[in-house]
């Protein structure tokens, strides 16, 4: 019975390591403009994947934020 | 068991308390763990009695780029007057700061720090960063980011600073 309030301490702390987390401080932004953290990793591939879809199916965009892809914009 | 439980949230309180350590304020003396030069460790109280711009840069920065002709100019001009120009990188590969600096030659102080325990001592909120100190080490004034239109402003607190 006794060991219950360590526990509950226990857990809380563990509960605050979750608090840890730190967000990406600003003399680590030079890792968001590497390749890998880029949403179109190689843009040649993206390019010729787009010539594709719109070639065949006449559709353009709507991988990104802008368009449906219903090819009309 | 109570001692336990004081214990224990005297640990947490500390863990909150690092978490909301405050920035420098004005006014007060600057601390921040020593960084590594070529001639050796560096700390801030080994410029005592000189006015020191200490600035905080990385190769990826662009307006970094733009702060390195004007502190090589403030290191030329102001030097002699007690100014200390000391840059502290934050790369965390040595190479991409040695390669910067292959490009922008300069005479001033390069520091370097990896782990960035200095930026982190000092709650850094933008790159590059730069503290002026008065000559017991006093922070006078702190500017994130550098502009054009930033330097004269710079400098006018800067020879202040240095005139008294």
């Amino acid at each position: 019975m006794k060991k219950r309030p360590a526990l509950a301490f226990l857990l809380l702390a563990l509960l605050f390591t979750g608090c840890a987390i730190k967000p990406l401080q600003p003399w680590e932004r030079d890792l968001l403009a590497e390749p890998e953290m880029q949403t179109i990793p190689d843009p040649m591939d993206h390019a010729l994947d787009e010539h594709t879809y719109f070639s065949k199916e006449t559709a353009h965009g709507g991988d990104g934020v802008g368009g449906g892809g219903c090819g009309c914009n | 068991m109570r001692t336990r439980i004081g214990i224990v949230a005297q640990v947490l309180l500390c863990w909150i308390g690092m978490a909301f350590a405050a920035a420098p304020e004005i006014g007060q003396v600057l601390w921040m763990p020593a960084v590594q030069a070529e001639e050796g460790e560096l700390d801030l109280q080994d410029y005592s009695g000189k006015v020191v711009y200490l600035d905080f840069w990385a190769s990826w920065c662009e307006p970094c780029k733009a702060s390195f002709p004007f502190m090589q100019k403030l290191h030329e001009d102001l030097a002699e007057q007690g100014l200390v120009v000391l840059a502290v990188n934050l790369d965390r590969r040595a190479q991409k700061a040695e390669r910067f600096l292959a490009e922008h030659k300069v005479d001033f102080q390069v520091a370097y720090d990896p782990k960035a325990a200095s930026a982190e001592a000092l709650e850094l909120q933008g790159m590059p960063t730069c503290y002026l100190l008065d000559r017991e080490g006093r922070l006078i004034f702190r500017h994130t980011g550098f502009r054009e239109e930033d330097r004269e402003e710079l400098k006018d607190a800067i020879l202040k600073e240095l005139s008294k």
